[in-house]
């Protein structure tokens, strides 16, 4: 009787352990939630051009400011006719070329000849790069020009300087030619 | 035989028994990325007065949310329930009808007229729990809607994620307006409506900069025949001519407390950067040299200032400690770059820069790391200034002597044309927060 | 016949152990990244040794046999609803299968665990054997309606960085394949109904919503019960507005539920800093 019962746990055992590795064996897998690549399914950006309603409403909001003043600001858009030729200068230089020396004796022995003469220096640019930036090598370019004038003998006090940057060219072209003939100083007698 | 019986009745059992495991489980999920929240912007009640208001609200508000990259707005053929005045006296939403339609959030208004006053109800509703998150009435002119369209864009936004936004913000440039050789000063809104004309003299006014309080712009003006900054109040149109040391001058940027007005003026000849009280006359050097240094920017704490300077042959951005004589170039690569706005962020510093013969917008960090490009087109994109969040630019596109103004998130993800309707548009410069 | 019965006996003897020692050697062979316990689950189920305890990473050793931190439950062997586990030991020592890394195992279950075995051990009624079985079925559901939280935590998806994230080290568990699909369908469903206000989240940071849910069976959601936020309200009500968005789920089917009518699982949702 003890095989029997010994006989009797040891199937037991067996078919639990047949059972276990039947039902078992598997492919383990594995629920991953999809780690979709964040950058990559960026919505590619829409452009949609809004048009502006090309309405302006001009309320000046506020005082007008004297006519006085307005004619001096109109007049300083404008592109004032010079006896002078103007000098031209490098792309983002501002010393004096040697192309430009006949034009400032010119200009000197005009000054010397005529004391209480002045004359305004405009210094320009040409469109490259951004405006401030512009502004200030004007500005150079008009004082680089005084000095020059100075040194050939001319009074400070005759000469005034003003910048107008990339804003005033004289060709509106868009090729190298253009860009030349606008870095430029030009003369104005005032 | 029956002694076989129990062990295989237990394991029979053992088969029958239901595999369900009284396990506790987890399921990792990962957010997707780049997914847009769906929102409906259904027509607005119109009760009496213009019929147009009941898409013209809509649309305003699509348009800012549009920006964000984080909304997609339904079109509106697929609204399944109109809004009637009930819905704003206690009648809630179907929200199944815009649940199916897959709409996450809807917005609602209700315009009314009481003689010239024009009164908005506006509402944010969550369609998938069923609540309003937000619920906002707004009073005035009709010419204000867009305004209030803004405003309550900015709730939307700050409902689902906490961030303030700029919708109703502005941008003033200069341009060349339509009879004339020179150039004035405007103003328009973020979604390229509304422009308003400021200036009027017919000469050179540029490079319009906000004061801290969005209420003033200071600018650069040719109006009495050579530059000089004015002051202007926006609000009075009264102007304030700032003192007039050295020769050309142009803003930079208010100070964060709105006391200083950093500015370019040029004295003999040579460009440096000041300091301009504003409270008083005081005007004083902050960096400079014998080079040209020009168009400074501030940080948002005040305590530096970013600026261009030649002064190693090329123009580059440099940054200074204000109350230091600490210096450092910030820009990189390049032999020109320029026009740096500073992020009201204050992580980040955008420039104009040329490479690779034409100019594009580049980021940078305040100490000159990671420098990245930002933006760059079929044309020149110059000039940028960062919104009062540091997410977008606007900037000049220019092209063969067209130009027009854009705006585009700083990530690059969202673009979109500001205006073109003017000759010449450029300098552009994001207000504060009204 | 007793000698012969005797052969036939040691010969089956032998045999099976041939068998199931070659299962062994090719299931350890074969077997990929290591498995979870949760055989081990099923039997904290049981009643008296039930005690909640509070992480999954003590390590259990209560086995007196060699190496795995814990043993594949042979208490499964004769109790334990059929997972499609770990062929479960017959006895003590010859259970040692690949075990997981990440051992959700504490010290009381391993107690009550060797104390139930040692129990049925002593015990071979099929009465006995199914009033456990009952118990601890009604044991379950209560835990579920009481909204107890057991002790351990199976994860289905691949691990998550937190300990290096090897993908199947912490990962995986012996489910069955159409309760995965189960689950990868919920997954998808709220996934796919998940939008992250983006602006919401900063750019370092990694936030984590924990939560538990019941899905009725007809897929109505009944309870969200969260668990963990994230600490970032908006993300916090995005994952609310991704369960109701998803809502109803996919039914969860019959054999998961288990006669309930309803179904308990948990979510954990991960928002990756700097993922973009």
């Amino acid at each position: 009787m003890k095989n029997m019962l010994v006989g009797k746990r040891v199937l037991v055992a067996l078919s639990v352990v047949l059972l276990a590795v039947a039902a078992g064996c598997g492919k383990k897998e594995m629920v991953k939630s999809t780690d979709g690549a964040p950058g990559a399914e960026m919505s590619t950006p829409s452009s949609a051009e809004t048009q502006a309603g090309g309405q302006i409403t001009s309320e000046t909001l506020g005082t007008q400011t004297a006519m006085a003043e307005a004619q001096a600001g109109v007049a300083a858009t404008m592109e004032k006719p010079s006896e002078f030729q103007d000098i031209h200068f490098d792309f983002d230089q501002s010393f004096i070329r040697e192309d430009a020396r006949p034009t400032l004796r010119e200009v000197a022995d005009y000054l010397k000849a005529n004391p209480a003469a002045s004359i305004l220096i405009e210094g320009h640019c040409d469109e490259r790069g951004t405006a401030e930036y512009n502004i200030a090598l004007g500005e150079r370019r008009a004082e680089s020009t005084k000095s020059y004038l100075v040194s050939l003998g001319v009074k400070a006090g005759a000469l005034s300087t003003v910048s107008f940057g990339e804003e005033k060219p004289l060709d509106p072209g868009h090729d190298e030619a253009a860009w030349a003939k606008n870095r430029r100083a030009h003369f104005v007698r005032k | 035989m029956i002694r076989f019986a129990k062990p295989l009745l237990l394991s029979l059992l053992f088969l029958c028994l239901p595999s369900v495991s009284g396990a506790l489980l987890y399921i990792d999920i990962n957010a997707p990325g780049g997914k847009l929240m769906p929102v409906a912007l259904p027509d607005f009640v119109v009760a009496s007065g213009d019929a147009s208001l009941a898409r013209g609200f809509p649309e305003a508000i699509g348009g800012d949310l549009g920006m964000t990259s984080l909304f997609d707005v339904l079109p509106r053929q697929a609204h399944l329930e109109r809004i009637v005045p009930e819905h704003f006296g206690g009648r809630p939403l179907s929200f199944p009808d815009w649940k199916m339609i897959g709409a996450e959030a809807v917005v609602i208004g209700k315009v009314e007229f009481r003689g010239d006053l024009m009164t908005v109800e506006m509402r944010l509703y969550d369609a998938t729990l069923g609540n309003m998150m937000v619920g906002k009435k707004y009073a005035g002119p009709v010419r204000q809607f867009r305004k209030m369209a803004h405003k309550f864009a900015n709730e939307v936004l700050y409902a689902f994620t906490g961030v303030r936004g700029i919708f109703d913000t502005e941008i003033a440039f200069s341009a060349r307006p339509e009879k004339g050789r020179g150039k004035e000063i405007y103003i328009i809104g973020l979604d390229g409506q509304e422009l308003r004309q400021v200036t009027d003299n017919r000469s050179f006014n540029l490079f319009p900069r906000w004061s801290p309080d969005a209420a003033g712009l200071a600018y650069t003006s040719y109006r009495t025949g050579v530059p000089q900054i004015y002051l202007r109040n926006l609000a009075t149109g009264k102007e304030r001519l700032l003192p007039q040391v050295g020769n050309s001058k142009s803003p930079g940027s208010f100070s964060p407390s709105g006391d200083f007005l950093y500015a370019t003026l040029s004295v003999k000849g040579n460009s440096d950067i000041y300091r301009m009280s504003l409270t008083g006359s005081a005007v004083q050097k902050v960096a400079g040299g014998w080079g040209i240094e020009v168009s400074p920017s501030v940080s948002p704490d005040g305590k530096s200032v970013a600026f261009v300077s030649n002064r190693s042959g090329s123009p580059q951005i440099y940054v200074k400690e204000i109350d230091s004589s600490d210096e450092r170039r910030v820009s990189q690569a390049g032999n020109y770059s320029t026009s740096p706005s500073w992020s009201p962020a204050g992580d980040r510093i955008a420039f104009t820069s040329l490479s690779g013969g034409r100019y594009s917008i580049y980021t940078v960090r305040p100490d000159g790391s990671d420098q990245r490009l930002a933006v760059s087109g079929s044309g020149d994109c110059v000039d940028p200034s960062f919104s009062p969040d540091g997410r977008y630019l606007v900037y000049t596109l220019r092209k063969n002597g067209y130009s027009e103004l854009k705006i585009g998130s700083v990530d690059g993800r969202w673009q979109r044309g500001l205006f073109k309707g003017l000759p010449a548009v450029g300098s552009p410069s994001w207000s504060p927060r009204q | 016949m007793e000698p012969l019965f005797r052969r036939m006996i040691a010969f089956s003897l032998v045999f099976h152990f041939a068998a199931f020692g070659i299962g062994l050697l090719w299931a350890a062979l074969h077997a990929p990244p290591p498995r979870f316990l949760e055989v081990a689950v099923v039997d904290l189920v049981g009643g008296e040794a039930f005690a909640p305890p509070p992480r999954e990473t003590a390590k259990v050793d209560e086995q007196p046999a060699p190496p795995p931190p814990a043993p594949e439950t042979p208490a499964k062997e004769k109790k334990a609803p059929k997972e499609p586990a770990a062929p479960p030991p017959v006895t003590a020592k010859a259970e040692k299968k690949s075990t997981p890394k990440e051992v959700p195992d504490e010290k009381a279950l391993a107690e009550s665990i060797r104390k139930m075995r040692q129990k049925r051990a002593s015990t071979e009624k099929v009465g006995e054997a199914v009033g456990t079985i009952r118990r601890e079925k009604a044991a379950r559901s209560a835990i579920r309606q009481i909204g107890e939280r057991a002790s351990r935590k199976i994860d289905l998806s691949a691990a998550r960085p937190a300990s290096g994230g090897m993908a199947g080290a912490a990962g995986s568990a012996r489910v069955p394949p159409e309760h995965l699909a189960y689950f990868r369908q919920l997954d998808e469903k709220i996934r796919s109904n998940w939008t992250v206000p983006a602006l919401a989240v900063g750019e370092k940071e990694a936030l984590m919503v924990q939560l538990r849910i019941v899905i009725e069976k007809d897929g109505r959601v009944s309870q969200v019960r969260m668990e963990k936020t994230s600490g970032n309200p908006y993300f916090d009500d995005s994952v609310r507005r991704a369960i109701n968005k998803a809502s109803p789920l996919p039914v969860p089917p019959e054999q998961l539920r288990g006669g309930e009518d309803h179904y308990e699982i948990g979510f954990r949702f991960y928002e990756d800093g700097g993922a973009s």
